[in-house]
């Protein structure tokens, strides 16, 4: 079965639809589904398809690449199947405007280029093409039932064209009907299901990739801990002045214990009003600026949350479409994956955030009795908020080891408990927990920080690098009405991870800086990217565009209308033909080797329906066909009309 | 591994035919649309995808749903021809029978030939490594016939229609046809219905030919004036030898005249009587490689040679060695050329002799032979020797050595053909 004209066209509507790319849909739609009423064709020679072929193959590699490099996994893998039905419209268009109903598979496999199979295999492109547009179109993630029903339609299509006939109509229509239900079912079924995994077991889901959520108002004791597993670099940070930039990057506090986690309450964010251009976001519009950071950050997820040292007042030249935060001093910005950069204006050592609240004085109800213990041991009752904040690093600082991750202990026991009183050791975790309830039992009011560290500097980006085993937590104490930064983990945790870096991190390193130079690149060409992309491939399509017009063999005839190829015999334009169709259809047909006369006596014979003129058309067919002296134009004439009224009759019992 | 991937490649060809079988071609569509939609739309949050899956999955539920409930009945009966030859198609009719009392169509009919996956033994000894495409490599080296699959025409109720079958010969040998399969598409035209009906049947492949040109046979007679067939017509048919001097009792319309009268005493021209000539065509078997390219060349131009020579004229032995020695004779009253070339359709390679079998074979029917035309597999020692030996008794030897590789002082009288080039070899004979 060959595709109707405009079904192709059709799902490229689909797709831009899908999409919204209508700049691009609808010439192409046009261009594909103009094909059949064009009389304009082309004679491609194997070579030529299979050079069409490579370069649909470079355009694939090309957009890959780009957008692997610009977005990361999963996004770019999602973005080349949206996108890739243009990769291979170079080919679509040779099959639309060549001769030749079908391509030869070695078209697509180089190794049948190489070891071509005996028997040549051929397929028509257009069906898995059209398929191929209606996939792209599902990467677009258009919500809403309408998406489903569009694909029913345009699927019903070809399907009802194809039917096998001897089944009655009626029968095809429930069959498909089911197979629409069915498939409705089936597609809830599996958005529900995949929804109740992640709500039933948020632990494995949470952290890879895009979800839903994926800035949690709450972590886990042991999240932290995880991401130090990995050695993949997210930020590159280089200080405007020179120099070290600041030690600690804050992203997110929270200010609730309870049951291992930490939970920020009560803390939703706001909007923060853009300032120049619509590139800087001013957070504490009454302080001023010291220094300022660059900072060069990557997120493979919507909507990141930004990194920031303590005392930012302003986040300047960032492209976003939003910018929120809350009172605990985390700043969520609106925009797509990929990368991006910003500076972030700040006063050192003064971390901004809001006046403390109840919560940030709140005992943890599990571990309140132990914690005032210890408290009550080191004695930091009636001493000030410095004067603790000292006794508690000291206190750190000469009784506890750092110790590399360790995963969340059983439920019903304190980790928090079991790390002071027994085993003196643990990550950054524990001391910042730790701390944070210390500094609450002796009046001072703490938040739990979470964030990255910098202390890595690499020679050949010329900038210091944060990766994910830099994540750090910590805690936050409000002193002399200024929240700081009470880090009380060993100094040598920085080391003791840093060893554990796997052998291959160069290897991994310069590829990272590879795609870091090439997305800004790209990112700086901005409005230019099209056009330089555009001259950069033009000469390559001249090439190829010339190089098929010199081997072109046009063939000056439409391709609905050609000839039969071979000679054409006397009486092959017998209306007597129609008939023999027609009866093949009911079942009527002409044996293998049956000649007309010996075929029209068995119709006359056995059909249940009337064949009186049968005889007289056949008999007139064969004097047109074998007559040397031919017929007469009043019997040619007389030929034509019986069997146009023969046929107007109709069979009975056609299908 | 050797096991294991042979269970994993036995399976996978399996599940290959049965999708192939069960699907029709569009409903082979939409299962490559049920993968790449699953591959895209893992994440029900990011793609769409899966309700491009879900759609798949549910044709493809209803449509073999379909199929399996529905019953057909037809009647089938093949008319296969007894004989092909490699590298030509051949047809065949098939007629199928509508069974039921309404139409049907959207029907097709395929062979059920012997399944083609070799055993374990066969896949070991075979493969240097076990991988796919050596897999795929070997099941097309060991298939003999190939017959696509047909539509058939719309059959009316209870009406008979006939199809003709396509196949290729590939590979000389016997083919068993075990059955038919008759597969009739759902309504939605995704899966078929099938129906298999048991019907055995046996193609003998007979070996490629080439066009020989023309040639006289080693040892043949040229002066002969009318043959076999004219000695059986006329009744009487001689070999003009030469002349002699007359003795008594010779008969007068001998006597060369002209020669008589330079001489000027009476010179007779002698006869030689008429009689069958023996030809033997000797085929070297003798093949150590598992490389059976240059053996079944060799074997083909043993068939070019029996299916041209012309046996009402002469006899012609076929001789080689397989699990013994083997001599099959064609001509007056014996086999038939047709009888020699389906004997070749079966020889196989001997490893396990050496070439001195076939060597005594000839020696000890050195008397009856007019003239030999061997065919060799290469040349080594040993079969120079064996010719050696040929000429050195006397017999007019026709020889063709097949060898992939040069072939190193070669004699002059030696015909060196390269597999791949056999034709143009034969045609410098």
């Amino acid at each position: 079965m060959t595709m109707p004209p405009v079904m192709l066209a059709a799902s490229v509507l689909f797709w831009g639809w899908q999409t919204e790319a209508w700049t691009v849909a609808v010439p192409v739609a046009l261009v594909l589904g103009a094909a059949p009423f064009l009389p304009l064709r082309w004679d491609f020679a194997s070579a030529q398809l299979y050079r069409v072929a490579d370069f649909c193959t470079v355009l694939m590699v090309v957009l890959g690449g780009y957008l692997f490099v610009t977005y990361g996994n999963p996004r770019a893998i999602i973005l080349v199947f949206q996108w890739l039905p243009l990769a291979m419209l170079p080919l679509a268009l040779v099959h639309a405007y060549g001769t030749e109903r079908d391509l030869d598979l070695s078209v697509l496999f180089w190794t049948m280029r190489r070891n071509p199979p005996r028997r040549p295999v051929r397929f028509d492109p257009s069906f898995p093409y059209f398929a191929v547009w209606m996939l792209a179109a599902s990467a677009a993630n258009v919500r809403g039932e309408t998406f489903y029903g569009a694909v029913a339609l345009l699927v019903a299509w070809p399907l009802v064209l194809m039917r096998t006939r001897s089944f009655p109509v009626l029968g095809w229509v429930a069959a498909l009907a089911c197979a629409l239900a069915l498939g409705y079912g089936v597609q809830h079924g599996l958005h529900g299901l995949q929804l109740w995994l992640e709500g039933a077991v948020p632990d494995w889901i949470a952290g890879t990739g895009s979800r839903t959520n994926p800035y949690r108002s709450m972590t886990d004791i042991g999240h932290i801990g995880e991401l130090k597993q990995s050695d993949a670099i997210v930020l590159r940070v280089t200080r405007e002045a020179g120099g070290k930039p600041p030690r600690l990057l804050h992203r997110a506090s929270y200010n609730t214990y309870a049951a291992a986690s930490w939970i920020a309450h009560g803390a939703p964010f706001f909007a923060i009003h853009s300032g120049e251009r619509g590139r800087s976001w001013t957070l504490a519009p009454d302080a001023r600026a010291a220094e300022r950071i660059l900072i060069h950050d990557f997120s493979p997820q919507m909507n990141p949350v930004l990194s920031l040292p303590a005392g930012t007042v302003a986040v300047e030249q960032l492209q976003a479409r939003r910018v929120t935060r809350n009172i605990l001093g985390a700043v969520q910005i609106e925009r797509d994956p990929g990368f991006f950069s910003y500076v972030a204006a700040f006063a050192p050592e003064r971390a901004l955030d809001g006046p403390p609240v109840a919560e940030d004085l709140r005992a943890a109800r599990a571990e309140g009795e132990h914690i005032a213990q210890v408290a009550a041991e080191l004695g930091l009752a009636g001493l000030s908020a410095a004067a603790v904040v000292e006794r508690i690093r000291r206190h750190f600082r000469e009784n506890f080891q750092y110790a590399t991750f360790q995963a969340k202990p059983a439920e019903h026991q304190s980790p928090i408990v079991d790390f002071m009183r027994r085993t003196r050791a643990g990550h950054c975790e524990y001391f910042a927990t730790a701390t944070v309830l210390l500094l609450r039992s002796a009046g001072v009011p703490a938040r739990y920080a979470t964030g990255f560290a910098v202390q890595e500097y690499s020679a050949l980006e010329n900038a210091w690098l944060v990766r994910q085993r830099h994540a750090h937590a910590w805690a936050r104490a409000h002193v002399a009405g200024a929240w700081i930064d009470v880090d009380t983990t060993p100094p040598e945790w920085f080391a003791v991870e840093a060893a554990a870096a796997p052998a291959w991190s160069a290897v991994g390193d310069l590829w990272s800086w590879l795609r870091f130079r090439a997305a800004r690149a790209w990112a700086r060409s901005g409005d230019y990217l099209v056009p330089a992309a555009a001259v950069t491939l033009s000469p390559f399509v001249l090439w190829l565009a010339w190089r098929l017009y010199r081997s072109r063999k046009i063939t000056g005839r439409s391709a609905a209308h050609a000839p039969a190829r071979g000679p054409a015999w006397p009486g092959s334009d017998s209306e007597l033909y129609l008939i023999e169709k027609r009866l093949a259809v009911a079942g009527w047909g002409r044996g293998l080797g049956e000649t007309v006369t010996d075929w029209a006596q068995r119709v006359r014979a056995d059909a249940p329906f009337d064949t009186s003129e049968l005889p007289g058309i056949v008999e007139m067919h064969c004097r047109y066909r074998f007559d040397p002296s031919g017929i007469t134009e009043a019997e040619r004439a007389n030929l034509k009309a019986s069997v146009a009224s023969w046929l107007a009759r109709g069979v009975p019992g056609e299908g | 591994m050797w096991r294991f991937s042979h269970l994993v490649f036995r399976t996978v060809a399996g599940i290959g035919y049965w999708l192939t079988r069960r699907l029709t071609r569009a409903g082979m569509l939409v299962a490559g649309v049920l993968v790449a939609s699953a591959a895209l739309g893992i994440d029900t949050t990011q793609t769409v995808a899966y309700r491009i899956f879900a759609l798949a999955a549910g044709l493809l539920a209803v449509a073999g749903l379909s199929a399996w409930l529905l019953r057909e009945r037809f009647t089938v009966e093949r008319f296969l021809p007894r004989l092909a030859t490699v590298g030509e198609s051949f047809t065949y009719r098939v007629a199928v029978t509508n069974r039921a009392d309404t139409p049907r169509d959207g029907v097709t009919v395929r062979e059920v030939l012997a399944d083609p996956r070799p055993d374990y033994f066969t896949f070991r000894a075979q493969l240097k490594f076990p991988t796919y495409r050596a897999w795929k490599r070997l099941i097309a080296a060991r298939a003999v016939v190939e017959v696509g699959e047909q539509p058939v025409p719309t059959l009316a109720p209870r009406g008979t229609v006939e199809v003709v079958m396509r196949g290729e010969a590939l590979r000389r040998g016997s083919q068993n046809f075990t059955g038919l399969t008759l597969a009739r598409a759902d309504p939605l035209a995704l899966c078929n219905s099938l129906l298999t009906v048991r019907s055995g049947a046996n193609l003998l492949v007979l070996p490629r030919r080439y066009a020989l040109p023309q040639f006289a046979l080693p040892g043949s007679r040229k002066y002969q004036p009318g043959g076999v067939a004219l000695a059986a017509s006329v009744g009487e048919s001689e070999e003009f030898m030469g002349l002699r001097e007359y003795r008594p009792g010779d008969p007068l319309q001998r006597i060369h005249w002209r020669s008589f009268a330079r001489v000027g005493a009476p010179i007779v021209k002698e006869y030689q009587d008429e009689f069958f000539e023996r030809h033997a065509l000797v085929l070297d078997s003798f093949t150590a490689s598992d490389d059976t390219s240059a053996f079944e060349e060799a074997v083909s131009i043993a068939a070019s040679f029996a299916y041209t020579v012309n046996t009402r004229e002469c006899l012609l032995d076929l001789m080689f060695v397989g699990a013994q020695s083997y001599c099959y004779t064609a001509g007056r009253g014996q086999l038939s050329t047709g009888g020699l070339l389906e004997v070749l359709a079966g020889v196989q390679p001997c490893r396990d002799k050496p070439i001195r079998v076939l060597q005594d074979a000839i020696l000890a029917r050195r008397a009856a032979l007019s003239g030999c035309i061997l065919i060799l597999l290469g040349w080594d020692e040993a079969r120079a020797e064996f010719t050696r030996r040929l000429q050195a008794l006397g017999l007019p030897l026709l020889a063709l050595s097949v060898s992939a590789q040069a072939v190193p002082a070669a004699p002059a009288w030696l015909h060196v053909l390269t597999p791949g080039r056999i034709q143009e070899g034969l045609a410098r004979l």
